[in-house]
């Protein structure tokens, strides 16, 4: 079963925003100098960010690092509410705060075939994932999106993973269906499921397979305050216990999560 | 500045502590490598997650929610126990080298005497306990203790019979009488003060036309509480002569110094470890800067000057 380490935040650092790019209405990406997290960073991984003396929005947001290399991360997300909103409208040169790198990321594969499935921004942290894939290791990486409005998004990613599959709801993007039909029906031993979109889309993976759940990793998504494991805001119920999503997280076993437990 | 400079140390309730900035409850997890001296820089003292005498999961459902310019928290005490926090945490706890205050969470009087009694065998490695009469997110107990002088003596005489090392007791800022609850703590035995916990208040989801929290309620903290906290101090301060460490919404050295012009001789900070982790340090850095400024040899001289 994957048990992946927990990790605490390196610490708090500055960032400076090299590039915004506009990808669909709501979807940005930002390239962000910061060469302490882009060391460090590892696949699945996240940071809070923030804006520097600014108490409204106050806490950090939880974002996946989609890339990394040289001094840069990169982030890619969907404008949703107040912090993204502001986020969506900075400029090269100005000064983000970062805490990172969190979480226990991906881990390496234990199966010689990683089959990534994204639902819509839930690409992010597997972006970066299949980048640094052990050459060893076959990938599949299959994306779903709702509609239409998705389709620069859906280009975007073609090009960062040129076999990626496509599922659409309107099925104009794709194939029809969501992107449960993009997958077997058994789970082989020498293949294994990282995760990462819309809870539902993942329940639905996580309890699709009765053998083989132990091989299905699913990177969750809880509201966060601290991001370094202090408030307990972050909590889910495991087979183990209380886990904090932050640092005993994002990425969790299938098996090891209490579906029923988690809202939405 | 460095954590050895003398001119801000302070004496909480016979606790030294070089700098006046000691870590709130509930905020610091017992990953290791964030009690090393690297990772508390500035910080004068922490105060441990309340400790119950059973373990507690704490509360369903959603637990933090930002505000404007601060946030909600329902997390319920959610902690292993007094034994689990002896044996697995006390350990990670000591290895800072820095002070540091047992949180205890005031439930029925036989678990809190119980609780006490397994501190106070221990006691010679424990430099005080923060009473906590004062948790808005529990069904049992926890902030009815500190809503009236009453209620709030029984407490602290409990306390005072069972733990007999330094005492601080933290209030609630939901007292109608926070004055009269102060005065009673000190008569019933505290060493000092904490001023405050978090104040109540509620989300809704407008998704759901649901309150956003299981409890309804939740405690509200950060920059948004700051002035609410300060007066508080203001008003407490005119009341007891015990120290009173001053707590709510506290991010900046001002916001530090305003406290300690009021009354306060040290400030707790929670929220703003959440967002940055220099605080610390960098309230430490201002605070020194001001005495050379104002060519004061110690912050002591600055305590309550407002008044
Ligand atoms: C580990 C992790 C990684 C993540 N990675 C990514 C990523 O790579 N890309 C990405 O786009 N997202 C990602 N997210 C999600 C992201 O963190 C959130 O979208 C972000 O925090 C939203 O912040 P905001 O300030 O823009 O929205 P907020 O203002 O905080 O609002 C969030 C949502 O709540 C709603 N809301 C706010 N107040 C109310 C109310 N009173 N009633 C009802 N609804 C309300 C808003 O409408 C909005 O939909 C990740 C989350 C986690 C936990
Ligand atoms: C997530 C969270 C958990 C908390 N847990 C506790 C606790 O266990 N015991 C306690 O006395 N106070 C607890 N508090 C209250 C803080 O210690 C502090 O009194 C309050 O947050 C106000 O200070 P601040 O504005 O600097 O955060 C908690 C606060 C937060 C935000
Ligand atoms: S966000 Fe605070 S413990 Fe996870």
């Amino acid at each position: 079963m994957f048990d992946g380490e927990s990790s605490i935040p390196a610490g708090d650092f500055k960032g400076t925003v090299r590039d915004i790019r506009q990808i669909t209405e709501t979807v940005f990406s930002i390239h962000i100098a910061c060469p302490v997290i882009s060391r460090l960073a590892r696949p699945g991984q996240f940071i809070m960010i923030r804006f520097p003396n600014r108490s409204d929005p106050l806490l950090g947001r939880p974002l996946a690092v989609s890339s990394a290399g040289g001094d840069d991360i990169s982030i890619c997300f969907q404008v949703v509410g107040k912090m993204t909103a502001l986020l969506s409208r900075i400029l090269p040169g100005e000064i983000l705060s970062l805490r990172g790198p969190m979480g226990n990321g991906f881990g390496l594969p234990s199966s010689t075939m990683v089959t990534m499935v994204a639902g819509a921004l839930g690409a992010a942290p597997l972006i970066f994932a299949y980048n640094r894939m052990p050459q060893n290791i076959g990938k599949n990486f299959i994306l779903g999106v709702a509609d239409r409005s998705w389709y620069p998004f859906c280009e975007w990613i073609k090009k960062l993973i040129p076999e990626v599959r496509f599922f659409s709801e309107d099925g104009i993007i794709g194939k029809k269906g969501t992107v449960l039909n993009g997958l077997g029906e058994e789970l082989s031993p020498e293949e294994e499921i990282w995760t990462c979109g819309p809870l539902p889309m993942m329940r639905a993976i996580g309890q699709k397979y009765t053998r083989g759940r132990e091989r299905i990793r699913v990177s969750l998504e809880t509201r966060m305050a601290c991001g370094m494991g202090g408030c307990q805001g972050c909590v889910i119920n495991t087979l183990k216990g209380k886990k904090r999503v932050c640092v005993d997280g994002p990425v969790f076993s299938a098996e090891e999560v209490c579906w029923d437990d988690l809202k939405g | 500045m460095t954590s050895k400079d003398k001119s801000l140390s302070v004496n909480i309730g016979g606790v030294l502590l070089d700098s006046p900035i000691v870590i709130a409850s509930g905020v610091w997890p017992y990953e290791e490598e964030l009690w090393s001296p690297e990772r508390l820089k500035g910080v004068g003292a922490l105060s441990t997650k309340a400790v119950t005498l059973e373990p507690r999961i704490g509360n369903p459902g959603t637990r933090v929610w930002e505000t404007p310019s601060g946030m909600l928290n329902s997390i319920g005490l959610q902690n292993g126990g007094v034994d689990t926090f002896i044996k697995e945490y006390l350990p990670i706890v000591r290895k800072s080298g820095l002070p540091f205050v047992v949180n205890v969470a005031v439930e029925r009087p036989a678990e809190t005497e119980a609780t006490l009694k397994r501190l106070n065998e221990i006691r010679e490695i424990i430099p005080a306990v923060e009473l906590n009469v004062s948790c808005p997110n529990v069904d049992d107990g926890g902030m009815c203790w500190g809503l009236f002088p009453e209620s709030a003596a029984q407490a602290v005489s409990l306390a005072r019979e069972f733990w007999k090392g330094s005492l601080w007791v933290k209030l609630t800022p939901q007292s109608p009488d926070i004055r009269g609850v102060a005065s009673a703590a000190e008569d019933a035995g505290a060493d000092a003060l904490v001023v405050a916990n978090t104040w109540l208040g509620m989300a809704i989801d407008t998704r759901t036309a649901r309150p956003v929290f299981e409890r309804t309620c939740a405690g509200l903290s950060g920059p948004a509480v700051f002035p609410l906290a300060l007066k508080a101090v203001w008003d407490v301060a005119s009341t007891v002569n015990i120290p009173i460490v001053g707590c709510g919404g506290v991010f900046s050295y001002q916001d530090c110094l305003a406290m300690i012009m009021a009354g306060a001789s040290a400030v707790e900070i929670g929220t703003a470890m959440f967002i940055d982790f220099e605080t610390p340090a960098r309230i430490c850095n201002g605070l020194a800067g001001y005495l050379e400024e104002k060519v004061l040899s110690n912050l002591r001289e600055l305590v309550g000057i407002a008044r």
